[in-house]
């Protein structure tokens, strides 16, 4: 019983961390919750784990995000986790550089050019394709085997598909980060407050959440006497948003723009060429025509739409689970009347909406070719997923520091199991409804008293409640994966030859075509997409993609 | 006579050095990397193992459906951009020259340079919220001569325009301060001289201020026209959206996504080189042009 609640308390404080970093957008999960003590008695006792000594260096590059905290004096280049890994692993980690999420594609692709590659490289799917590819990266299968310990393999083979994602011509050549895939399918949010007065209740259908959006666009929810509110939430780029996209509203009309989808013939098809689309599109220019959308969300990125959002204007959006943390939370600290729910994508017609996700590995670990210890990747492998072991004490110098800092951000190699943070939501709520923290760990025990604490009136902690309590975004998600009512992308391999060389092209003719369509131009010139889109290499794509299918089935 | 002449400027010369040095290191050895545009170029191969494409690349970069469009987009805005980047630092400093208060004249200056220091990025979050349609203090003031909002940054017709208008208003304090420096080396005496012939301030300024100014206007007209296929990445980049990519577009812009995201570096480095090699050309005309009309030269 002990082991079980230890295993939980890991999880919950690693479902954190995914979360946190998840809130800012960028899909990727993770999350180390280690101990110092415990890895020292792993090291000891397992060979895999030796210290290097005399100490070895390792050089290394990544990105950081503005997530990230510090205090203590704490860096990215030196903070408990680097210090750790001099300590008990004998590896003197050194940055050759770090950057700002944002600049993360330039700088790498800067580096590769230049040849100049550090041991370990923080990589996205194209370029681990173009270097293993081009044979400057360390071949893993065989060191994976010996070295990785049988808890990593564990956690990371949960999910063998994402997995084998980081095979190239069947060899391992890099770790993927693995993380939880149901997390990213998308919710649709609504004001509640706003709801109630206007006197309407939750929507349950597609045409009840237009009627919701109308009503939040010109009955003056807000109470200020200005038409100045709208229903719907987008960005500029709605096609891909995680928070205020359209992907979750696409599902309601059995369609997914961006996303490769089966057919009944069983091949794959593109799903922004799919006749259904035009029905969906039309809608949404109808919406913007009636001033159901933000008239301007076509110059707006996430962080302008989330001013929306939080200063009143907006009741209405499609986010990830992520979005009361994130975005909504900043609406609940402006006015003390905020209230949102998170519900289930609603449905255009008698069908079920089935939300789409997308492969959560967004980042592999690659070895360097010309790395002297490639073996030290594994090592640091180990030192991070020994949060997960059920023997190992809680330590929240490695997660989230009392100050909220999340500590565990710093760790170079991370990798999550999956449905991680599901499992997460559901243990703090059986605690919840047990009334009983008495077996929680000190971190589990920290969201517990988080959702208390707003249920005793702290709205500071209203996000935590919304994700991990109850109503909140994972009680959808835990919805959706109890009906089996989700599907994910069919295509997660790297860019095919044409994709490569066509889709900046391809890309930005939709994006253009979609927004213009949205904010008023002829439907029809949807169907000129259509063609257009087959045209300049699309239909060779489709190809090459079902030759992809046929290969990994 | 003659060594000892050399002997007298050797310092000078010397003086020159730092800039011939930087100009080597960062303008000349890059020169090199043209060669990407003719190969097939992998990174782990480098530029010397990687295959040899001949013009591929730029048979590849003629063929994309959107590379015309980029071209003129590109020209479009940037010759707009030289125009009044040229005309209204001109106007203003003849303006700003005929203001006698020492103080109101460096207020203006001042004021007016004071855009030219912020960055594009910090711009085109203010910028989104100037030109707003609903809220943006423009289309309010518009809105009281009874003007219809118009939405400047999200329609594809106004927004080359916006470019231009937001550009120059940015740098425009620049260039009237290199036109007042001008203004001050005009001899005073044919002021003098004109005021005795009996001319107007307005006969002045067409006689005397505009002829002295002309060189100044003549080697920035011909500096500019080298810069005709620069649009300005960083202002496109923080202000371009997919609803405007049919008229705002750039070569620059279609570069970076083609390197820098997409990382073909190949094809991104032809479209560049086919870039200069434009470039370089109206440079040489304009050049020509400028010495057998104003008979200034830079080279």
């Amino acid at each position: 019983m002990k082991r079980n609640n230890k295993i939980k308390s890991l999880t919950l404080l690693s479902a954190a961390g995914m979360l946190m970093l998840a809130a800012c957008g960028n899909g990727s999960g993770n999350s180390a919750d280690t101990d110092k003590n415990g890895a020292n008695a792993e090291n000891r006792a397992i060979d895999i784990n030796a210290k290097y000594d005399p100490p070895v260096d390792v050089t290394a590059w990544r990105y950081t995000e503005s997530t990230y905290k510090y205090e203590n004096g704490d860096t990215i280049e030196d903070n408990i986790y680097t210090k750790t890994y001099a300590s008990d692993l004998g590896i003197n980690l050194k940055y050759a550089w770090t950057v700002p999420i944002e600049q993360f594609d330039q700088k790498m692709n800067v580096s590769i050019a230049s040849g100049d590659l550090p041991d370990i490289m923080w990589l996205k799917n194209k370029q681990l394709t173009d270097l293993a590819e081009n044979d400057m990266l360390y071949d893993l299968t065989d060191l994976f085997e010996k070295y990785a310990s049988p808890l990593s393999k564990k956690i990371m083979l949960q999910d063998e598909a994402s997995f084998n994602t980081a095979k190239i011509g069947g060899r391992l050549m890099a770790l993927p980060r693995t993380s939880s895939a149901v997390d990213g399918l998308p919710i649709l949010y609504v004001r509640t407050d706003w709801l109630d007065k206007l006197g309407l209740s939750e929507p349950k259908t597609m045409q009840e959440a237009m009627a919701v959006a109308e009503a939040f666009t010109n009955n003056d929810p807000d109470g200020n006497g200005k038409a100045d509110t709208f229903g719907l939430a987008l960005t500029k780029t709605f096609l891909t948003d995680s928070h205020f996209g359209t992907s979750g509203y696409f599902s309601g009309y059995h369609v997914y723009p961006g996303k490769w989808v089966k057919n009944s013939s069983g091949q794959l098809e593109y799903g922004s060429i799919q006749p259904g689309v035009k029905k969906a599109l039309k809608q949404l220019q109808d919406l913007y025509a009636a001033g159901m959308l933000d008239q301007e969300f076509g110059v707006k990125d996430r962080s302008k739409v989330t001013e929306s959002v939080a200063g009143g204007k907006v009741g209405l959006f499609y986010g990830s689970m992520s979005a009361p943390l994130s975005v909504i939370q900043k609406n609940v600290d402006n006015d003390p009347n905020a209230e949102w729910k998170a519900l289930p994508i609603l449905s255009s017609d008698t069908g079920p909406a089935t939300p789409i996700g997308i492969m959560p590995i967004t980042t592999y670990y690659g070895v360097s070719k010309d790395s002297k210890h490639p073996e030290a990747i594994f090592k640091l492998l180990n030192f991070g997923m020994q949060g997960y072991d059920e023997n190992a004490e809680s330590n929240s110098e490695f997660g989230i520091s009392e100050n909220n800092v999340p500590v565990y951000l710093y760790n170079l190699i991370a990798a999550d199991p999956a449905k991680k943070n599901l499992n997460a939501h559901n243990n703090a709520i059986k605690a919840i409804e047990a009334n009983d923290p008495s077996g929680l760990s000190a971190e589990e025990k920290g969201y517990y008293e988080r959702i208390m604490s707003y249920r005793s009136g702290d709205r500071t902690n209203w996000g935590t409640e919304r994700v991990f309590g109850s109503p909140s975004s994972f009680d959808v998600i835990d919805k959706y994966v109890n009906d089996e009512n989700y599907i994910f992308d069919a295509f997660y391999g790297s860019p095919t030859a044409t994709m490569v060389e066509k889709n900046a092209t391809l890309q930005k003719m939709e994006e253009e075509v979609f927004t213009k369509i949205v904010m008023g131009q002829s439907i029809d010139t949807f169907d000129k997409f259509v063609e257009d889109w087959t045209k300049l290499g699309g239909e060779q794509i489709k190809k090459e993609i079902n030759e992809w299918a046929d290969k990994n089935k | 006579m003659g060594t000892r002449n050399k002997l007298k400027s050797l310092p000078l010369h010397l003086m020159l050095l730092p800039g011939v040095i930087l100009t080597l290191v960062f303008s000349y050895i890059p020169i090199m990397g043209i060669v990407i545009a003719f190969q097939k170029f992998v990174p782990s191969k480098g530029i010397f193992h990687s295959k040899w494409i001949g013009f591929d690349n730029f048979r590849y970069m003629l063929d994309m459906p959107n590379f015309t469009s980029v071209v003129w987009n590109t020209i479009f805005i940037a010759v707009l951009k030289i125009i009044a980047g040229l005309v209204i630092p001109i106007i203003f400093a003849l303006l700003l020259n005929e203001v006698s208060g020492a103080l109101f004249k460096r207020t203006i200056q001042t004021t007016i340079y004071f855009p030219y220091f912020l960055s594009w990025v910090i711009l085109g979050g203010i910028l989104i919220d100037i030109l707003s349609p609903s809220s943006g203090i423009v289309n309010q003031f518009l809105g009281m001569f009874g003007v219809k909002p118009i939405f400047f940054l999200g329609n594809d017709q106004w927004f080359p325009f916006t470019l231009v208008l937001t550009d120059t208003w940015k740098g425009f304090g620049y260039g009237t301060i290199v036109y007042l420096a001008a203004l001050t080396g005009i001899d005073q005496s044919l002021y003098e001289a004109a005021t005795v012939d009996g001319a107007g301030r307005w006969k002045q300024m067409l006689n005397v201020t505009l002829p002295g100014m002309l060189p100044i206007i003549t080697l920035m007209t011909v500096l500019s026209l080298g810069n005709v296929l620069n649009a300005g990445f960083e202002q496109v980049f923080n202000l371009y959206s997919p609803m405007v990519y049919s008229t705002g577009d750039i070569i620059d812009t279609f570069v970076y996504r083609l390197g820098l995201v997409e990382a073909q570096y190949g094809v991104a480095t032809a479209v560049g080189l086919f870039k200069s090699i434009i470039s370089l050309f109206l440079i040489v005309i304009s050049n020509k042009l400028a010495n057998r009309y104003a008979g200034y030269r830079i080279f």
